[in-house]
């Protein structure tokens, strides 16, 4: 084995590890937050398991494997619309907070 | 008042109660923090180790523990002033090339020392009470004194003087013997030809050729001439062991292969062998049988001696002309396409054939077939297709390769027919088991491979999802204890928002 090839497994190594300690902690924002905090953060733990399930897949990858070779980019296309949804929500709440648009009365508090 | 204190503290919840200081990055948290990283660090490092390679676990320890115990030596010594070193001065030759010798006395009381060159300094820090100097000129003298240090002082020896040597130039080394290329045909079907006289025969209408050549991986070109000409490219292996068998059947009759050794490194160097044999018809098959009955003696009754075979004379045969030169109409190869000439089971092995024909080009319709052989010269698997030839082109062809065949080592043969000649090429190719897992920069891991260490497999998958639960486990109940939910609202009131 190369030194290339030892580096480059540490790398992907690294990655699913860091993939999923960002799993745990994400889902750690969840369970303490509410309101709209809380679905941008739904949506950012969402884009986090669909890209470490993209990492799991690229590890079963190979030619002729159709299912699969469709399923990555198909996992990496869920982690970016999630990835938006989660900041587009983000911005929205952002906003919300700003005055720039309407916010609705809740009463979380009363 | 105290109603409205309450209230205020129902909104609020407890947050007033928890101090800022422990909601803050403390040093205790930051530890449990670095603790959990080596943790995982040292989960992953183990991991690997034994997953790959158990022997690097042991040659890393080994060197960290060299390292260590190197670093750490201790020494007890009494000191006094250095003696003054006497040097001595000797000039050696080492593949004809001069150097100087340098040795000097030295006791417990001298902790290292400096060697001077004609005054300048040469090297400094010796521990050794010895010095090659290779920096020197052939004939040209030098003169050489050395200091001793210790922390109570230094001493310098006496200057030591001495000339280099004359080691004479290095004699130019003889070029190497190539020797002239051979090339034998050893067996034909299952006749040794060692010895043997006259024509051999026999009734398989695809007889396998055996020889030998004493060029490694040498091109082995085969030529028969007959009613239907066959022309052949095979290769020897790094032994120059070469076999080769017509994939059609052969005319009966009397035929001549000329097989023709090449260098792969020089087209220049090559050698002819030839054969005359023959293929016979089932009616001389079935004479030769008779024949054979005929002459077998009857079984021996027991105890009686068994007459020996008398040996009959073998008239010799004609000598064969040399293979006819330009008898090539077309040139045809074939190459695998697929990364290094390596193929999986079930997937396709992409083949390049290419044909170039040899003067005048007569268009003609023909028929290209395809066989994949094993290491034992077995056909595997045969398909076929119809191809126009009309000059130089290249006809690619994806071959589904079983999914039953076993990994090893194949070739695939390319055969055409072209103007009453039978044309075939080669080319080689290793059929590999299909990766289970790909884990990047060309590592993979088969099914086989993981069965093999299913037990470091099992133990790793499981460190790591214990790893996960526990860590999914801890953030839970982190949650679980948390005081309040957290809201754009809250993160407000707390006067984490403020405005700019």
């Amino acid at each position: 084995m190369t030194n290339y090839q030892i580096i480059d497994l540490i790398i992907n190594s690294l990655v699913i590890a860091f993939s999923l300690a960002a799993i745990v902690f994400a889902f750690g924002v969840v369970w303490r937050t509410e309101k709209e905090l809380d679905i941008s953060y739904k949506f950012f733990l969402g884009g986090i398991i669909a890209f470490t399930a993209s990492e799991f897949l690229e590890l079963f990858s190979f030619e002729g494997r159709t299912l699969i070779l469709f399923l990555i980019p198909f996992t990496k296309l869920l982690f970016a619309a999630f990835f938006l949804a989660g900041i587009f929500t983000a911005r929205d709440l952002l906003r919300k907070m700003d005055g720039e648009k309407e916010e609705r009365k809740t009463n979380t508090f009363e | 008042m105290k109603k409205d204190q309450k209230k205020k503290k129902r909104k609020t919840g407890n947050l007033k109660k928890i101090p800022a200081r422990k909601r803050s990055l403390c040093p205790r948290r930051a530890m449990k923090g670095v603790a959990i990283m080596a943790a995982v660090f040292l989960t992953l490092y183990f991991s690997l180790c034994f997953c790959l390679d158990r022997g690097f676990l042991q040659r890393d320890l080994g060197e960290k523990y060299g390292q260590v115990a190197g670093a750490t030596t201790m020494t007890l010594r009494m000191i006094g002033p250095p003696h003054k070193p006497v040097l001595s001065v000797s000039s050696l030759c080492q593949n004809y090339a001069a150097y100087m010798h340098l040795s000097w006395t030295s006791d417990d009381q001298m902790d290292y020392f400096d060697i001077d060159k004609d005054g300048t300094p040469l090297v400094a820090g010796l521990i050794e009470n010895y010095y090659n100097d290779q920096m020197v000129r052939e004939l040209s003298g030098y003169a050489y004194s050395v200091t001793a240090f210790n922390p109570l002082g230094q001493n310098t020896s006496d200057p030591v003087s001495a000339t280099a040597l004359d080691c004479g130039e290095p004699p130019i080394p003889p070029p190497p013997v190539i020797p002239d290329p051979t090339c034998v045909i050893t067996k034909f079907q299952n006749i040794n030809l060692a010895g043997f006289k006259g024509v051999p025969g026999t009734k398989e209408r695809m007889p396998k050729f055996y020889g030998i050549t004493n060029m490694p991986n040498a091109v082995i070109e085969v030529v028969i001439m007959g009613e239907t000409s066959v022309i052949a490219t095979t290769t020897a292996n790094q032994n120059g062991y070469w076999t080769w068998e017509p994939q059609n059947k052969l005319n009966y009759g009397t035929h001549t292969i000329w097989v023709t050794a090449i260098d792969p490194n020089d087209s220049a160097r090559k050698k002819t062998a030839s054969l005359k044999f023959k293929i016979n018809t089932e009616e001389e098959n079935k004479q030769k049988d008779e024949e054979n009955k005929k002459q077998a003696p009857a079984a021996p009754v027991p105890g009686t001696a068994v007459p020996p075979t008398p040996i009959l004379p073998i008239s010799p045969g004609k000598p064969i002309p040399p293979p006819p030169e330009n008898i090539s109409g077309l040139d045809l190869t074939v190459r695998v396409k697929n990364l290094d000439n390596v193929a999986y089971p079930g997937r396709k092995l992409l083949v390049e054939t290419t044909i170039n024909i040899v003067g005048k080009a007569a268009n003609q319709q023909s028929e290209l077939q395809y066989w994949i052989i094993d290491e034992n010269d077995n056909e595997v698997f045969r398909d076929s297709e119809k191809a126009f030839i009309g000059g130089d082109m290249t006809i690619g062809k994806d071959l589904m390769i079983p999914r039953l065949l076993k990994p090893g080592k194949y070739k695939i043969q390319t055969d055409v027919m072209y103007q009453g000649t039978r044309y075939i090429a080669e080319d080689a190719f290793t059929l590999k088991e299909v990766p289970l897992v790909n884990l990047g920069a060309g590592i993979t891991l088969t099914l086989g491979q993981i069965m093999r260490n299913l037990f470091w497999v099992i133990l790793w998958l499981l460190i790591m999802l214990l790893l996960f639960l526990t860590l999914l486990a801890i953030e839970r109940w982190i949650s679980g204890r948390a005081i309040i939910h957290i809201t754009e609202e809250n993160l407000r009131d707390k006067g984490l928002i403020t405005r700019r």
